[in-house]
């Protein structure tokens, strides 16, 4: 239902008179609704400095960046409002949606499946996951994005499937476990790929040093090994704690550093270094708290050297 | 001044520190702030505290312990986020400029994290 003239009206004052008030929202609904974008996006980008934690405006203004064709803050804004509240079903349908047209099929479903909770009967959605399906049948999309933004804004998104245009009833595809269990990239050439290995094994017994692998853009190892007692835990690390690159990203965007170089997490036992590789993957190095830091630091980048030694040999960008 | 204002302003003296935040972990909402005009505290809160849970999940799975600390570098910029006990599930986050000293970044905060056990 559109606001009344009255309605419009009592909003605007309550704006002009406090910049604070929370009439923003639906004045910039308003705005949006009558084919005024521009003031919309103004007005929610103000009403968000004086409400950093509405979860609705984050969600309305990825809804005005979608529309104007800012794939990536929209993803952004979407993702800030379910870091608010997970249980926002518009932005986690909006994400969805988002990632099935990009063509990441794993993430796509996995918010999807989410979303479908709070309307187990939303026909777009629905669809999406049929869509879906097929694809993945078919072998299309790149299905082990898992949740990662695509931040090509340049990449126009894929035209959205027939079957998103025609609601379907057909019961959703089984959503995939949280981190799927790793299974080990190809390499790309022997000669090049057992250098890389044993490269990184004597990296793994340098002093102090627990172990390096090299991960691939959707954080499956290709390369080395971590071992921590008699178990290799590499795969593990990299499932986990590869989408931190893409959240890395995000964060050094808003306060506009650049790319991200690098992540350093500690623990009282171990420290754990990941740095990017020029495809998109990581190198991840872990060492233990009783050699200085310093040094665990110059073996990951001697790791780091490796993995783009042997992205360029196989002919990967470097 | 509130004993987390009294952390912030400290952290914040040290030359190129742009500003610093206490966030709650699992949510990533800001509970005490002290930033520079721009920094987008709310959209930097929640996702450096996500990288936080999820190095916090990863390395225990791994058997490496709780992360402590998290440090994201940038070209141009630096993110700092810790977890000493004695704040319990908060964690204290610093934004600041590539060529801050990081060591004494950390030194003051321990320093003064210390203080608030």
């Amino acid at each position: 239902m559109s606001a009344t003239p009255q309605q419009v009206r009592q909003w605007s004052d309550e704006v002009a008179a406090d910049p604070g008030s929370p009439a923003f929202r639906p004045l910039a609904e308003h705005y949006r609704d009558a084919g005024r974008p521009d003031a919309a996006l103004r007005l929610v980008i103000r009403g968000l400095e004086r409400h950093p934690n509405d979860v609705e405006a984050h969600h309305l203004l990825g809804v005005l960046y979608r529309e104007g064709g800012e794939l990536v803050k929209a993803f952004d804004e979407w993702d800030i409002a379910l870091a608010l509240d997970a249980e926002h079903f518009p932005s986690r349908r909006a994400i969805g949606l988002l990632l099935a047209e990009r063509g990441e099929l794993e993430a796509a479903e996995r918010h999807l499946e989410k979303a479908l909770q709070g309307d187990s009967f939303d026909p777009e959605i629905r669809a999406a996951l049929e869509d879906i399906h097929v694809r993945r049948k078919d072998g299309r999309g790149r299905a082990g994005a898992r949740g990662r933004p695509a931040p090509a804004v340049e990449e126009p998104p894929a035209a959205p499937p027939e079957s998103l245009a025609a609601a379907s009833a057909a019961p959703p595809a089984p959503a995939p476990a949280e981190v799927p269990a790793p299974v080990p990239a190809a390499p790309a050439a022997g000669g090049e790929f057992d250098a890389v290995e044993a490269e990184l094994a004597a990296l793994g017994n340098e002093r102090g040093i627990i172990g390096a692998v090299v991960l691939d853009p959707q954080g499956f190892v290709i390369a080395g090994r971590m071992h921590v007692g008699d178990r290799d835990r590499g795969p593990e690390i990299a499932a986990v704690l590869s989408p931190s690159s893409a959240e890395a990203e995000r964060a050094v965007r808003h306060l506009k550093m650049g790319g991200w170089k690098s992540i350093l997490v500690e623990t009282a036992d171990a420290v754990v270094r990941l740095a990017p590789t020029p495809d998109g993957g990581m190198v991840a190095v872990a060492g233990r708290r009783d050699v200085p830091m310093g040094w665990v630091l110059r073996v990951a980048g001697r790791a780091r050297d490796a993995a783009i030694r042997f992205l360029r040999a196989s002919g990967g960008p470097a | 001044m509130s004993a987390y204002g009294e952390l912030l302003d400290r952290v914040n003296r040290v030359p190129g520190v742009r500003g610093s935040m206490v966030v709650a972990l699992e949510d990533g909402l800001i509970v005490e702030e002290d930033l520079m005009v721009g920094v987008p505290g709310a959209a930097v809160a929640a996702l450096v505290a996500s990288i936080f849970r999820r190095a916090r999940k990863s390395l225990q799975g791994a058997d490496f312990g709780a992360a402590q600390l998290v440090q994201v570098e940038a070209d141009e910029g630096l993110l700092f986020a810790a977890a000493p006990p004695q704040l319990g599930d908060l964690l204290l986050v610093v934004v600041a400029e590539g060529w801050v000293n990081v060591g004494l970044v950390r030194l003051e905060a321990a320093r003064v994290v210390e203080a608030l056990g």
